[in-house]
């Protein structure tokens, strides 16, 4: 009986840890401990609902043939990010990549060509130039002196005093826990029974003709694809790309690309009335200096998303990746 | 840490087994450091307001105990000056400052007084008042004080009651923490049923009738008079749901090491008069309130009309624990006013009323949701708009919801489970017969394959 209490003491404690570190739990992935619980697609991860159960497709297929003389330098979003699509794909050797959201990132410009593709996918193209330029990357002089530690003071511990939060994320015990196979099919039990009876899926996810899509897209606000959208706005956007080509161009590039990718939902119901065509708006505005690079046609004649995720698959990928090394060689 | 997530899961488990593995005075350490690290989850620097309430109470009580006289009482308010401190300046300052610039205004003068963007210590209104009661007894000398500052701290922050209650007394608590429990099977599967059940309550219940009533009162303009009228009945059931789960598993919780904690519920839904109601409803405030205000002030020893005016103070002061608006007020008003007019009708009256037990449970029902309406809506403005749609009787004009009608009919069945459980079934018996391994094992699964888990805070950490 003591010896009970003591394994179980060692194994509900070594679980409760796993809340509280992050980098154990990384640790434990990146050792094949742990299932990846993204495998079966991020809206799946969410819904948990057993007809989008499909294993998500792995296609790194790296590019063969010759190598343009260009820098690529990308700021993207989770279409672009080094799991989905890898350095390699691309024609060139000289790649940096960034997350498009962050700020303040700092940049060290190569010597030779360089371009520069900002990624984003349409539900957040708003949050990006609708109010003003994207200039989140600081062009850093070479070797620019390190920049010294913040002093200590007083206010500066009260802050960190206030802001301060114990470390825990529920995430982690749902993805030590909750995200092997057996476990999956109890979960897909409970939310068959409850879609199929209530009409209720997880509240971050919606069924939309058949198609799991992020609520995100649907819900009232700023990311969604019914949200009117007026001419001003479409022609502000314009503005605030127009100038952020300019002024990465002025900083040394030699070229900057837009490129919006549709959100899986906005493909489903482009015939609707109250589609706010967001992406043909902006990609066919005639003040539109920035050149892009689209795949709204490619995607409109064929459906390029994977069944339990919001991301493209394999084919789909290859057409934007293709693009760009397009324009890479065109260089 | 909300109760119904899977991190309280894995910290209650850890520290019960720990609890039932270590020595008597390991017990206490054990109990204060979960405790500490269960509110320090929530918002870590409000902590420190606990510690100084803690620090000055403990003294307070010992210094009590120990002079005669006027000294007594300078401690006694030293103590309820820190407490009431506290709590007037992170949950009354930003109200009062603004009625008192919206008075003013009137007068054409400016208030300089300044706002501070206060977010309210979760919990803060239980703990005070549980410290509270702690100096009031000593100085009355109806509890020695505690010389042990570790079994204080943890009588203030014993984590299972300390952010929403029960509101305990120290001569309930105190003894309990310097009582050695052990293992107790029957006190373990009680504790746990009391627990699983005041989940059900909370996830499969409160949480998905809330959906309805946030769609209803975030915006009640554009919904119509039936639908308002379901939302604010389901409200009346969410509210009960979400405190009472709450309740059971803080209870069940302390049950499972051995504590016995206060009942804070009892069917207050089938209470025949508003008076019965509050003897059943959050059962450790309103006995806080009777003996720490409603007596001191004479309650109904002083005639009719100081009754009547003790409670309309004893109400309106219940409505601005809870929070610092005044549809709270309005709400604690209410309850005196029905309560002063039940009084007056059986006083002033006649005739005698015919009293049907049905009817005066409908009836009780119904003053009891119309007033949570006040609790629940956003502002002033909004509470009229619903009432006038629920007054004026216009239920015709079409109806709404967020659910599909099986979930709504699923609404209904779960309201009348909760009764029938309450009934007929108040405690379920906890003997090893596959009966009771049923009922356990059955309400699991519905908690799983039933429950919301919207991680949504319960309804009363915000007082």
């Amino acid at each position: 009986m003591k010896a009970l209490r003591y394994i179980a003491l060692l194994v509900f404690g070594f679980l409760w840890f796993l809340g509280c570190s992050r980098d154990a739990v990384v640790w434990l992935a990146d050792n094949g401990l742990l299932e990846d619980d993204f495998r079966y697609g991020d809206l799946y991860r969410l819904s948990n609902l057993s007809a989008y159960r499909v294993p998500v497709e792995k296609c790194k297929v790296p590019y063969t043939g010759p190598k343009a003389p260009v820098a690529l330098y990308l700021a993207g979003d989770s279409f672009t990010e080094e799991g989905r699509v890898s350095r390699d794909q691309y024609a060139t050797d000289r790649y940096f990549r960034s997350f498009v959201a962050d700020e303040q990132v700092p940049l060290e410009l190569t010597e030779g060509k360089k371009i520069l593709v900002i990624e984003t996918v349409e539900r957040h193209l708003r949050e990006r130039f609708s109010e003003k330029p994207w200039m989140n990357w600081l062009v850093m002089p070479p070797a620019g002196p390190v920049a010294k530690a913040e002093p200590f003071t007083w206010t500066k511990l009260y802050d960190d005093i206030l802001e301060y939060e114990v470390p825990y994320r529920e995430e982690m015990h749902e993805s030590v826990l909750f995200s092997s196979d057996p476990v999956l099919k109890i979960k897909e039990w409970k939310a068959d029974l409850n879609y199929r009876f209530f009409g209720r899926t997880d509240p971050k996810v919606k069924v939309l003709k058949g198609e799991l899509v992020y609520d995100l897209d649907l819900a009232p606000g700023i990311s969604s694809v019914y949200d009117p959208v007026s001419d001003e706005e479409i022609a502000r956007i314009v503005k605030h790309a127009n100038a952020t080509r300019e002024y990465y161009r002025s900083l040394g590039f030699d070229e900057v690309y837009l490129s919006i990718i549709p959100n899986k939902s906005s493909l489903l119901i482009r015939e609707d009335a109250a589609y706010n065509h967001l992406v043909e708006r902006v990609e066919n505005h005639p003040e539109l200096q920035m050149p892009v690079i689209s795949v709204w046609k490619a995607f409109v004649a064929e459906n390029y998303y994977q069944k339990g995720d919001s991301h493209w698959n394999c084919a789909g990928q290859k057409i934007w990746v293709d693009a760009v090394n397009e324009r890479l060689s065109a260089h | 840490m909300l109760f119904d997530s899977l991190q309280f899961i894995l910290f209650y488990i850890v520290v019960t087994i720990l609890y039932f593995s270590i020595r008597h005075r390991g017990r206490v350490w054990l109990l204060l450091l979960a405790s500490c690290y269960f509110y320090l989850v929530f918002k870590p620097v409000y902590i420190l307001i606990l510690l100084v309430t803690i620090v000055v109470d403990y003294f307070a009580g010992i210094w009590i105990a120990n002079s005669e006289g006027k000294k007594r009482k300078w401690f006694l308010v030293l103590s309820l000056i820190a407490n009431i401190g506290f709590l007037a300046f992170f949950k009354y300052w930003n109200f009062f400052n603004d009625n008192l610039t919206h008075l003013l205004s009137l007068f054409g003068m400016v208030n300089h007084l300044p706002d501070y963007e206060l977010e309210l210590p979760i919990g803060l209104s239980f703990h005070t008042f549980q410290a509270m009661s702690y100096t009031i007894e000593v100085y009355r000398r109806k509890q020695k004080p505690e010389k042990d500052f570790i079994v204080y701290s943890l009588y203030v922050m014993f984590y299972p009651q300390l952010v929403a209650g029960p509101i305990e007394r120290p001569q309930n608590m105190l003894h309990q923490f310097h009582t050695y429990f052990k293992f107790n099977w029957e006190n373990l599967k009680s504790g746990l049923m009391l627990m699983l059940w005041g989940l059900f309550k909370k996830v499969v219940i409160s949480n998905r009738l809330a959906e309805m009533v946030d769609y209803c009162f975030d915006n009640p303009s554009e919904h119509p008079g039936l639908t308002l009228l379901v939302a604010s009945v389901f409200y009346s059931f969410q509210i009960y749901c979400d405190f009472s789960g709450y309740s059971d598993i803080a209870i069940g919780a302390g049950r499972t090491m051995g504590f016995t904690l206060m009942k804070n519920f009892d069917v207050p839904y089938l209470s025949k008069s508003i008076g019965e109601f509050w003897r059943r409803w959050h059962i450790s405030l309103s006995t806080w309130f009777k003996d720490y205000l409603y007596i001191p002030l004479g309650g109904s020893r002083e005639g009719e009309w100081k009754l009547y005016r003790n409670l309309a103070i004893v109400f309106l002061v219940s409505g601005l624990w809870h929070g610092a608006a005044w549809t709270f007020i309005i709400w604690g008003g209410l309850h005196a006013l029905f309560q002063i007019m039940a009084r007056m009708r059986d006083r002033y009256l006649p005739f005698q009323v015919p009293k049907n037990d049905v009817l005066s449970v409908i009836f009780t029902f119904i003053l009891v949701t119309l007033a949570w309406v006040f609790f629940r809506a956003k502002g002033l403005h909004n509470a009229k708009l619903i009432l006038g749609k629920l007054l004026s009787f216009d239920f015709f004009s079409g109806y709404s919801m967020p659910y599909t009608a099986s979930e709504f009919m699923l609404c209904w069945v779960l309201i009348a489970v909760l009764f029938l459980k309450d009934i007929f079934a108040k405690e379920i018996a906890v003997k090893n017969t596959p009966a009771f391994f049923l009922k356990f094992t059955g309400l699991a699964v519905l908690c799983y394959f039933f429950g919301v888990f919207s991680g949504e805070q319960f309804i009363y950490f915000q007082f």
